[in-house]
């Protein structure tokens, strides 16, 4: 299913990126949907990563490890997280079709990022929601 | 699942090649990214095994130009062939808006070829997906090894087999030298924005 | 990015920049190393700060700031730990009522104050004076967090068109306390109570720091006086 958002959609939804997640130091962050198409894209300058690679993986990462989630019983996991030595990275769903992927340094502790992408995430729902197939 | 851009005026769009284990669907997307270097900014992803075989996914990012006044991004993705990787393939599959099925026209790989058809329609299904609404282009892969003397499957023999219902577009190919690489995607292309197209509006 | 021979693909990482604040960025690794309380109250509130480094929750605040309370019971007679818990037990409740809104550095004065902690309890040889030199040294930190707090929450005020703060920077303590309380309990959601509660723990623990810095001088300007006495004889 195709889907729009307007530049006002994309607009708030840089704005809740900027305010709530990059404003407390976050590296580069993300919003794609499960198709590997990216949506928005923050990051702080110095950051040269290819966002179009890393959103196809992260779609890929994201569905292998759902997919893993449901042959172990489970409905899905809470965290999917992967620690690097300078930096981090953190995936979160958003509704069904979106991943919100956060890169991250050492600056920030991974239990205040999450309360952060959880407040974000939530902001974002609403902002996608009417352009959601029902 | 395409997304449209309002603000940049940009069309993001997802198409698969799809096929049997080892029948060109990678080496078509290496043909496509040595032949476009210049206009693709970015490495091809590839994760494979080490014997080569793919393993999740290639991908290949994929500026097409603009259509309409829309800039057109195309995701070109293959699946791993090989029978044990369904469940990578389905999850790859999610989002597709356009297929290229890879056949191998090697005459001992002609039931592979029916079997993968079949699965490219059951995983679409599992996505609520007919293989008879997406757009498809049909390509039959690996001319170059007629010179060589290895039996080859005719071209009516492949369409009987896997074009008899689907009535798509098809394409006997070369990925290896390059044969009709680039009118399958460019027709895979223009079939899958016909298709978004009329569902926008 | 680099596609390398075996097929995976290196992406290169930029180098982490420079914390300005002076906090500990170490945070899980460095908990994990300091070595093992056992044998120590501390084993239940180190597995708490743990376990924050990965989630916070309403319900692991609640057990850390309980484990405080417990260990304040616990040290009641030693001056220095408890003005130290009283620190933790400050930060602590300042991030259980602001969860996601609170200063990021919030959760890492936790983590370094609680590095310190376990330091001051666990090295056999620390002397008194060492003790008080990591304590004071994490004031400074706490205070630091304060201010930040305060112009975080002027910059916002002024962004709303709010009337910005009297001033900043060199105000005593007091005011400081006063001026980041007082904003914070306008907060919409009901949090005033809880919030004078840790207004509280937050004067007394700075009342108590403010007397140790004094008697840390005091000791200073005595041995100042001992060496130059003991120069002169010299001489």
């Amino acid at each position: 299913m195709t889907y729009m958002l307007d530049q006002e959609q994309l607009d708030a939804i840089e704005d809740v990126l900027l305010q709530d997640l990059f404003d407390v130091g976050v590296n580069c962050i993300f919003l794609i949907d499960m198709a590997g198409n990216v949506i928005a894209n923050l990051d702080n300058g110095e950051i040269k990563h290819d966002i179009y690679s890393l959103a196809a993986l992260a779609a890929g990462n994201f569905a292998a490890v759902s997919t893993m989630a449901k042959i172990v019983g489970e409905d899905e996991f809470s965290l999917l997280f992967h620690k690097g030595e300078k930096e981090s990275i953190h995936f979160s769903k958003v509704l069904t079709d979106f991943l919100l992927i956060t890169i991250f340094g050492k600056g920030i502790s991974l239990g205040f990022l999450r309360l952060k992408v959880a407040e974000a995430a939530e902001k974002i729902k609403k902002i996608l929601e009417p352009s959601c197939a029902p | 699942m395409a997304f449209v851009n309002l603000k940049k005026k940009e069309i993001q769009a997802k198409v698969v090649y799809y096929g049997p284990g080892r029948g060109g669907k990678t080496t078509n997307l290496e043909y496509i990214y040595n032949k476009f270097k210049s206009r693709i900014k970015t490495e091809m992803v590839t994760i494979k095994t080490h014997g080569d075989r793919t393993l999740f996914f290639d991908f290949l990012p994929f500026d097409v130009g603009k259509i309409r006044g829309y800039d057109v991004k195309i995701q070109l993705y293959t699946v791993p062939g090989q029978v044990k990787y369904d469940a990578t393939r389905r999850l790859v599959l999610r989002g597709v808006d356009g297929i290229v099925f890879v056949a191998d026209s090697m005459a001992v790989r002609r039931e592979k070829n029916i079997l993968s058809l079949r699965n490219l329609q059951k995983n679409l299904a599992t996505f609520r997906k007919s293989i008879f609404k997406i757009p498809i282009v049909l390509q039959y892969n690996k001319k170059d090894l007629a010179e060589q003397g290895i039996p080859l499957l005719p071209l009516q023999t492949l369409e009987k087999d896997l074009n008899s219902q689907l009535k798509a577009p098809s394409f006997e190919a070369s990925a290896l030298t390059g044969m009709n690489v680039v009118p399958t995607v460019k027709k895979i292309v223009s079939m899958t924005m016909a298709s978004l197209l009329m569902e926008l509006k | 990015m680099v596609l390398q021979k075996d097929g995976t693909v290196d992406f290169e990482v930029e180098a982490d920049p420079k914390d300005l604040f002076g906090y500990s960025n170490e945070g899980l690794d460095s908990l994990e190393d300091t070595g093992d309380p056992e044998g120590t109250p501390l084993t239940e509130l180190k597995s708490i700060v743990l376990s924050l480094d990965w989630e916070i929750t309403d319900e692991s605040m609640t057990r850390f700031v309980q484990e405080i309370e417990k260990l304040k019971k616990t040290y009641r007679d030693d001056k220095i730990l408890v003005s130290f818990l009283g620190l933790l037990d400050s930060v602590g409740k300042y991030i259980k009522t602001h969860k996601a809104k609170a200063h990021p550095n919030a959760s890492k004065l936790l983590n370094s104050a609680y590095m310190s902690l376990e330091k001051v309890i666990v090295s056999k040889d620390i002397t008194e004076p060492e003790r008080r030199k990591i304590f004071v040294s994490q004031v400074k930190s706490f205070k630091r967090l304060k201010e930040q707090i305060a112009l975080r929450k002027a910059a916002s005020d002024r962004k709303k068109g709010l009337k910005p703060p009297d001033q900043i920077g060199p105000v005593a303590e007091e005011q400081i306390n006063d001026l980041s309380m007082q904003r914070q309990g306008r907060t919409p959601d009901g949090t005033k109570e809880r919030l004078r509660e840790s207004d509280e723990v937050f004067m007394s623990a700075l009342e108590e720091i403010k007397q140790l810095i004094q008697e840390e001088f005091r000791a200073l300007r005595e041995k100042l006086k001992q060496w130059r006495e003991d120069e002169q004889g010299r001489t």
